[in-house]
């Protein structure tokens, strides 16, 4: 019996290695091969030649455009409509409705959400193919994860706290704003964080939205077209033949690199909150 | 049953039924709670003693299904009329609950916190309601030094004293306590039930606990609840020594519960 159990452990751990070391393998591969492409000239100059020579930095200026716009979008949306849900919502039919809709939005193709962001906001809002286009887009995209995220958050506040809120003649909004935000707000800010890890590596959503391959200057406004890494990224593996190999392992090293430190630094913090934390 | 009655009723009730959904919780209950009196409110469990308490500062609002009957008058109006300010209800009726609460901010701010929702911003008032409240809590000696220091940082005796002061910070007229001993050690409990003595100098404090000789200790008045129903209610004494009805006898005797 004894060694009947200790096969099914250890098939068990075996599958959980066959989860985390091809990742974990494909990471270091790329970065070991990004390496010799990644310069200071490659990081700091703009495209010259198709991208083929010069380097990247309106992608990297372009991504972190993005971040900035769609944070601005997503937080207070997402972070509304989480407090509503978790505070303010009936129990009732409309906000089970409401609450499904969210998980299926979850799940739509990131494309579908390109799609949406081209027809609303370049096409219908006039905005154009620009930052602020695709800011929105990827806020769309987001918009569930944060909502679930500061949900969560909200949730893991003992009710006690609302209780003793509540009976100190508190109203429901101070309540929220003076006892529960604050001690939700790890949460919400890694959740966050976490995020826009993903929005980080979108390709589709940004590909109609207002993306450009190679651009002589750094964006301007909101209204600019731009650059982004995982679109030059995708570009650059599709359809330059005479792009040397080196620069595109740099890229995906570049964008890798960015996605991982918000991630990892996402979860110290939350690590590091989470130990002083009281209750 | 002796009707208790006193020209300093601080809260009347007059054939209060709470509904949960279908579920009839409160039965018909008629009492007065006194102005500077104890009113411990005994039974067993599931008998509704919780939900009777929590309807005198309608903390049971937010759950679905919860309908109300019959008058209940706090402070002068009928609490579930339409027109009643919850919050306005709420700091004239302060409540202390069965597990300590302080929120995780210091001693101070926990203190400060009833009073700062009211608009109070002066560190010197805010400093005198700190100390005023600590003290009537019977705290202040312990945590004057450490005020800055979190509250959940204190022991679970002193951590409920806090929530004592948190409440009187506001300047009630009704202290509502939910088994304020129950997570507490003996002399933990011992120095709550010293201090509730104390506070019916200045309010009226009404308790539920399903401890008996608490409500004996330090009660004025007990009321005994069972399914729902006020079976008795009279000066503790006579509940505890003379009690008229049977079920009664059979639950201060241990007979039942």
């Amino acid at each position: 019996m004894r060694t009947k159990y200790q096969a099914r452990e250890i098939a068990c751990l075996l599958a959980l290695f066959l989860t985390v070391l091809p990742p974990l393998a494909a990471v270091l591969y790329i970065f070991v091969q990004a390496l010799p492409g990644i310069s200071f000239e490659y990081i700091f100059s703009m495209p010259a030649r198709r991208g083929i020579e010069g380097g990247i930095l309106p992608a990297i200026v372009g991504t972190l455009w993005l971040m900035f716009g769609t944070t601005l979008a997503v937080l207070p949306i997402g972070v509304g409509a989480g407090i509503y849900l978790a505070e303010f919502a009936p129990n009732n039919r409309l906000t089970r409705l409401l609450e499904m809709a969210l998980v299926n939005l979850a799940g739509v193709p990131s494309v579908v959400f390109g799609l949406f962001g081209y027809t609303i906001f370049v096409i219908m809002l006039g905005f154009g193919p620009s930052i602020l286009s695709a800011s929105l887009t990827l806020a769309a995209l987001t918009l569930p994860l944060v909502v679930t995220a500061t949900r969560q958050a909200l949730y893991g506040v003992p009710m006690s706290f609302r209780e003793a809120s509540l009976s100190l003649g508190a109203t429901r909004w101070q309540t929220v704003s003076t006892i529960i935000m604050p001690c939700a707000r790890t949460g919400v800010v890694t959740g966050t964080l976490l995020a826009l890890a993903r929005a980080a590596g979108e390709t589709a959503p940004i590909l109609i939205t207002g993306a450009a391959f190679a651009l002589p200057n750094l964006p301007r406004s909101f209204m600019s077209r731009f650059m982004a890494l995982p679109y030059h990224l995708y570009i650059s593996v599709t359809q330059i033949p005479a792009m040397p190999p080196e620069r595109m392992w740099a890229t995906a090293g570049i964008l890798l690199f960015l996605v991982l430190a918000m991630q990892v630094g996402a979860t110290i913090w939350r690590e590091q909150e989470r130990r002083k934390k009281q209750w | 049953m002796v009707a208790v009655q006193g020209k300093d009723t601080k809260i009347m009730l007059r054939d209060v039924s709470i509904y949960y959904s279908a579920l009839h919780v409160i039965k018909g209950v008629s009492m007065n709670f006194l102005d500077k009196e104890i009113t411990a409110i005994i039974g067993p469990s599931g008998s509704g003693k919780s939900t009777l308490l929590r309807s005198l500062n309608r903390m049971n609002d937010h759950i679905a299904g919860m309908r109300v009957e019959g008058e209940a008058n706090i402070l002068g109006s009928n609490v579930y009329a339409p027109s009643v300010d919850v919050v306005a209800l709420r700091r004239r009726v302060g409540m202390v609950f069965q597990k300590p609460n302080p929120f995780p901010k210091s001693i101070y701010d926990n203190v400060a916190y009833g009073p700062r929702l009211q608009g109070q911003k002066s560190k010197v008032e805010l400093d005198g309601i700190v100390e005023r409240s600590l003290t009537q809590a019977a705290l202040w000696h312990e945590v004057k030094d450490r005020l800055h220091a979190s509250g959940l940082a204190l022991s679970g005796g002193q951590q409920q004293r806090l929530c004592i002061a948190r409440a009187l910070a506001v300047d009630p007229e009704v202290l509502l306590m939910d088994e304020p001993a129950s997570a507490l050690d003996p002399a933990a409990t011992a120095k709550i039930e010293d201090l509730m003595l104390k506070l019916k100098e200045h309010l009226a404090v009404v308790v539920v606990t399903h401890n008996m000789q608490q409500a004996a200790r330090v009660s004025d008045f007990t009321a005994f609840l069972l399914g729902g129903e006020l079976v008795e209610f009279d000066i503790t004494r006579k509940i505890f020594t003379a009690p008229t009805d049977k079920r009664t006898d059979d639950y201060i005797s241990g007979r039942m519960g």
